[in-house]
């Protein structure tokens, strides 16, 4: 999410894992796992069974992101397991930091090899990121001037390197409020609501990768591998012509173009419909406003 | 002599069992602590020692070996306390050394005898599930969290003293029960809500 100070995106994250399908007990339990390790749960409750929200400071080192010591504990990627994995402000992240999350990212797991042996924390969680566009947060932002330099603005948004942020598929700008939206009573969708859609679209996928008969079980569309998404995701002429402009001319790499293609599936889970649109596709392209407009 | 005492620790997010052996022989008044322990652990030997001398027992002043078994695993954390202090107390000949069996102690010990909480309860419990062991010991704060693994008698004590008094059957201790569908259901409420923000609206 990129957008100017006060606009609400961490407001935005931390209300996503209340519209995430509620975890099984046997997520609970392997969450649960994790952070008894680190000594992080109440003793009244010790159960996590919402989603962990997990929102380190910009300061973290990798072996707190990670997991790391002597004797490898796990990290804040592994404590959001099952759930998410906030990075507020993440230019000011370290570099080696952002790097180390590529392994679970891919993987779901973090492997931290020693001397003496290796161990595997499970990591599998939803990366949410919040920047400024520039580093005073005004640039683009109609109602206030920014006071940065071309150059300031490039080496502030060089922070986050090309192979990251491939690996992001929504990248969305938030704007800021205007006072009618800040004032207003009415209030939004309520998470049960969206919650409702989304638990919907889930079964569609679950029923569908029950009758594929996959040799992993698959979840949801994101873990689809190459083969499912060839089947899953047919697109038309039409379609083939936007995908074919959007990675000649956005220059999309190979893994975006099969990220476009699983987010332009789950668009078209969540409105009920059976195959992939144009207006899918467009809708998962416009998601990657960053490969376009400032990288 | 020597006695023998079980107890539990984490390695990555699995647990594992940890034999802690106490021999006591005559000699120079030493306590010395082998099997790779780390800073804490090594420290243990003050707040056991206190501790044990504050609960109302004699600390036997000869040489005091302990062993953490599996020797060559790295020991973290002040979790050996307690079964450290029960060694010490079966290994003198204050509890007897038979009633240990199966049964396995975890907790750190402040200096008046009081038990502390512990990192990695769950992890430790699913442990001594899958070795059968009749008990598993540890402080009150954890017990609820330990008593999630099923088939495992968890035992929630509040200090050594509870704990020597438990092993010798002086006390009886309920074993903690969890129930863990409706710690889930009572868990699972979200704070937030998406009604909160506003705007958005294309």
């Amino acid at each position: 999410m990129i957008g100017p100070p006060g606009s609400g995106k961490t407001m935005l994250a931390r209300r996503l894992p209340t519209i995430l399908p509620p975890m099984t007990m046997a997520e609970a339990l392997e969450t649960t796992r994790i952070h008894s390790v680190v000594g992080a749960l109440s003793p009244d409750r010790p159960l996590v069974a919402t989603r962990p929200f997990r929102s380190p400071h910009h300061n973290v080192s990798e072996s707190g992101t990670i997991g790391g010591g002597s004797v490898p504990r796990p990290g804040e990627a592994s404590l959001a397991h099952n759930g998410v994995l906030f990075l507020d402000e993440l230019p000011e992240f370290r570099r080696d930091v952002l790097e180390a999350l590529r392994q679970p990212l891919e993987d779901g797991e973090v492997t931290i090899g020693r001397a003496r042996s290796t161990f595997t924390f499970p990591a599998r969680f939803m990366l949410v990121c919040a920047m400024n566009p520039c580093p005073c947060g005004y640039a683009g932002d109609p109602r206030h001037a920014c006071a940065c330099s071309p150059q300031k603005i490039r080496r502030y948004r060089s922070k986050i390197s090309g192979p990251l942020l491939d690996r992001i598929d929504i990248h969305i700008e938030v704007p800021a409020l205007k006072y009618d939206d800040i004032s207003t009573k009415r209030a939004g969708e309520s998470s049960s609501a969206v919650a409702e859609r989304v638990a919907r679209a889930r079964r569609t996928q679950l029923a569908r990768f029950a009758a594929a008969g996959t040799r992993h079980p698959v979840y949801c569309n994101a873990q689809m591998g190459p083969q499912l998404i060839r089947k899953f995701c047919p697109v038309t002429s039409q379609s083939d012509e936007i995908l074919r402009a959007a990675i000649d001319r956005l220059g999309l790499s190979a893994r975006a173009y099969h990220r476009v293609l699983k987010v332009a599936r789950t668009i078209a889970d969540l409105e009920g419909k059976e195959s992939i649109q144009p207006s899918h596709i467009t809708e998962a392209v416009q998601y990657r406003t960053l490969d376009r407009t400032v990288w | 002599m020597l006695s023998r005492v079980l107890s539990a620790a984490v390695y990555g997010v699995d647990g594992y069992i940890v034999t802690v052996e106490t021999d006591i022989t005559h000699g120079l008044s030493a306590f010395n602590i082998v099997g790779l322990p780390d800073a804490a652990v090594k420290e243990s030997q003050h707040r056991v020692q206190a501790a044990i001398k504050n609960s109302g027992f004699t600390f036997p002043n000869r040489k005091i070996t302990v062993n953490l078994a599996p020797a060559d695993i790295k020991k973290e954390g002040a979790a050996f306390d307690l079964p450290m202090a029960v060694g010490i107390l079966a290994a003198s000949g204050i509890l007897p050394p038979g009633a240990l069996r199966d049964l396995a102690f975890l907790g750190e010990l402040s200096l008046d005898g009081t038990l502390r909480p512990i990192k990695g309860a769950v992890s430790m419990a699913v442990a001594a599930g899958l070795a059968g062991l009749r008990g598993f010991i540890v402080p009150t704060q954890n017990a609820t969290e330990a008593a999630m693994v099923e088939g495992l008698n968890v035992y929630g004590i509040t200090s050594l003293i509870e704990a020597a008094s438990f092993v010798k059957g002086e006390i009886r201790v309920e074993p903690t029960h969890t129930d863990v569908a409706t710690l889930f259901a009572q868990s699972a409420v979200q704070a937030v809500d998406l009604a909160e923000v506003h705007g958005g609206r294309p």
